[in-house]
């Protein structure tokens, strides 16, 4: 069955952002788009762990879905695979120490949009998925290093905007806030290194600039 | 089958699912019933130690330090596949009031087989994690310093015993009580062993967790003994900022190190107090950890006073624990001390008001128990697992089958 077949039989019959403006500016009503593919980079604050590292984020994400009969929402199931390199240091007074956090998160989720104008629109997801973290800790002015694995299932919350600059092209941003929820109590790393390792928060928060292609 | 009885059992299927998703989210990171050789847990703790620095380099009598660190401990830190990693930095005092420098001792035992007595051979103690357990390597240890980022000395062990005196494991947390003594040596600038410019230290050590195994086994137990007036035997004590003790908490921020005061009364540098010089007040640094108890405001019971005392004065509440050390649990006996007499029971929580912290513990009076510390977990979150989330989606659906 073609992908706008299933499509429909699921309800999308409405084209995606009809009444787009095209390109040489003549109003025509673009061909529906049930893709979207997102590339996002932007800055993340690890507030689910105990010293609160920051860092870069990038991930890129797959999306499919529409405007179900008419509806002014549209709906998208989105795929998204994230990265996030954070870190820490100076936590201690004692000695100099540092920790560095690699994240890698995927999360299913489904997000729900409506159109502020004919090329505005904002949107809110929900997601459930898993996050992988590795930590690197060194202490003792670099004389021990330290590795760990942790990883936990995770629901993300996420809002954002888009700006429709082409039938095929939207630039925006989108604010995460992914709970983990089984990392480990109590961080043994995070302790050494100066932060109080279980006093991690309920969860990371990120802001992202992405560029959205639509097809 | 009839349908009202199909459709009953029906509807009992979403709720039976439900409890197990409950149950599975809930239970399923706890830890099975285990022994503390194959637990997974870490946390925090408190060590007691007693540092003898000798060498050439130390002129005459060897001076002992007493010195009451926090502890952070693992056993996924471990170089061993079962073992369990101990790390205690603190800030050394230094020699003639000079500030001291921050120390470290790395401890990392070997668990498996139920081992429970480590002898550090003469080589291999700080061999790499990789080597494992192998050439019947069972305990590594290393006591170094860190000096603006470089290593300063780095002692080895070349010789002792440890012993872990307590241990236990229950479904919700871990705990243990490592006591024994290290000879470490730092074969200085040549690198030889047994030369002029040898660093060597004799190191007598409690490693504790909080809260301790007494504690989590439901027996009231009195903790370490503090350096308190007139009971330091050694010229130097010193309660580094982060020791945690079950009557006053934490005494210290780490924010004490740098510029030796802070606004809590906390003493940063260590304060150097040569007990010969200073025999009446006998008792010590009183700098960190004494000081924030008095500025915390702490009375006798471990009730919070607006009184933050003249801190810097005789070790707080060390008159009162002094007066009350003769009840037989003063630091001075601490070799054994209030941890010696909690074996035999002289001194255990029933022992109310004899002066000991112990009174504070579970069973004593008033205080924060041990209970009231931070945890040692080796338990995560409970974990929404995608399990979980699948049963009860399932047993939602099955709901709403049921009702139709």
């Amino acid at each position: 069955m073609e992908t706008s077949g299933w499509l429909s039989a699921l309800g999308f019959a409405v084209p995606l952002f009809a009444g787009v403006a095209s390109p040489d500016g003549v109003h025509a009503a673009p061909a529906p788009s049930y893709w979207i593919a997102e590339l996002d980079l932007g800055w993340g604050v690890g507030s689910a762990f105990p010293e609160s590292p920051d860092g870069l984020k990038a991930g890129i994400a797959l999306g499919v879905g529409g405007a179900p009969g008419g509806s002014s929402l549209r709906f998208h199931l989105m795929l998204h695979l994230d990265l996030q390199a954070l870190s820490a240091d100076g936590l201690s007074r004692l000695e100099p120490t540092s920790i560095g956090r690699s994240l890698m998160q995927t999360t299913v989720g489904l997000r729900i949009g409506t159109m502020f104008s004919s090329r505005a629109r904002g949107f809110f997801e929900l997601g459930l998925g898993h996050l992988f973290v590795e930590t690197e800790a060194q202490v003792g002015g670099g004389s021990e290093r330290f590795e760990q694995s942790d990883d936990s299932f995770v629901l993300q919350l996420a809002v954002g905007a888009q700006y429709r600059l082409h039938q095929h092209f939207s630039v925006g941003f989108r604010m995460d806030l992914s709970l983990p929820t089984g990392l480990q109590s109590f961080d043994p790393l995070a302790e050494m290194a100066g932060a109080d390792g279980s006093d991690g928060g309920a969860g990371n928060v990120d802001w992202v600039l992405t560029t959205v292609f639509h097809f | 089958m009839t349908i009202a009885r199909r459709s009953m059992m029906l509807s009992r299927i979403p709720v039976v699912i439900l409890a197990a998703a409950i149950g599975w989210i809930t239970g399923v990171r706890a830890p099975r019933a285990q022994t503390f050789g194959d637990a997974a847990f870490a946390g925090k703790g408190r060590a007691t130690l007693t540092i003898t620095r000798v060498g050439a380099e130390v002129e005459a009598e060897p001076e002992p330090v007493e010195v009451y660190a926090r502890m952070t401990f693992g056993t996924e830190l471990s170089g061993f596949q079962e073992g369990l990693y101990v790390r205690s930095s603190f800030a050394m005092p230094g020699v003639d009031g000079a500030k001291g420098l921050t120390t470290v001792l790395v401890v990392d035992v070997d668990l498996s087989n139920g081992r429970r007595s480590w002898q550090p051979e003469v080589v291999g103690l700080s061999e790499s994690a990789a080597s494992g357990s192998r050439d019947g390597v069972s305990v590594r240890a290393r006591l170094y310093e860190v000096d603006d980022g470089e290593t300063g000395f780095d002692a080895r062990p070349r010789a002792g015993l440890l012993d872990l005196e307590a241990s236990v494991v229950t479904r919700s947390a871990a705990g243990f009580r490592l006591r024994g003594w290290l000879a470490l040596l730092d074969a200085g600038p040549d690198g030889l062993d047994d030369t002029s410019d040898d660093l060597a230290f004799d190191i007598e050590l409690t490693l504790e967790s909080v809260p301790t195994p007494d504690a989590l086994a439901g027996q009231g137990s009195a903790p370490l003994p503090r350096p308190v007036g007139g009971v330091c035997d050694p010229s130097v004590c010193w309660v580094d900022a982060g020791y945690y003790d079950a009557f006053y908490g934490y005494g210290c921020s780490d924010a004490v190190v740098d510029d030796g005061s802070t606004s809590d009364g906390c003493g940063g540098e260590p304060d150097y107090d040569d007990y010969d010089d200073d025999a009446d007040s006998g008792n010590t640094d009183s700098g960190a950890a004494c000081e924030g108890d008095s500025s915390t405001g702490y009375d006798d019971n471990g009730n919070p006073t607006s009184d933050s005392g003249d801190s810097g004065d005789v070790a707080c509440e060390g008159d009162d624990v002094e007066a009350d050390s003769s009840g037989g649990c003063d630091s001075a006996d601490s070799g054994s001390g209030c941890e010696g007499t909690e074996a035999d029971g002289a001194c255990g929580g029933s022992d109310a008001g004899s002066g000991c912290e112990g009174d504070a513990m579970p069973g004593g009076s008033g205080g924060a128990g041990p209970e009231a510390g931070p945890p040692t977990t080796p338990l995560r979150r409970a974990d929404v697992s995608w399990v979980g989330v699948l049963m009860i989606g399932l047993a939602m659906a099955l709901q709403r089958l049921a009702k139709r």
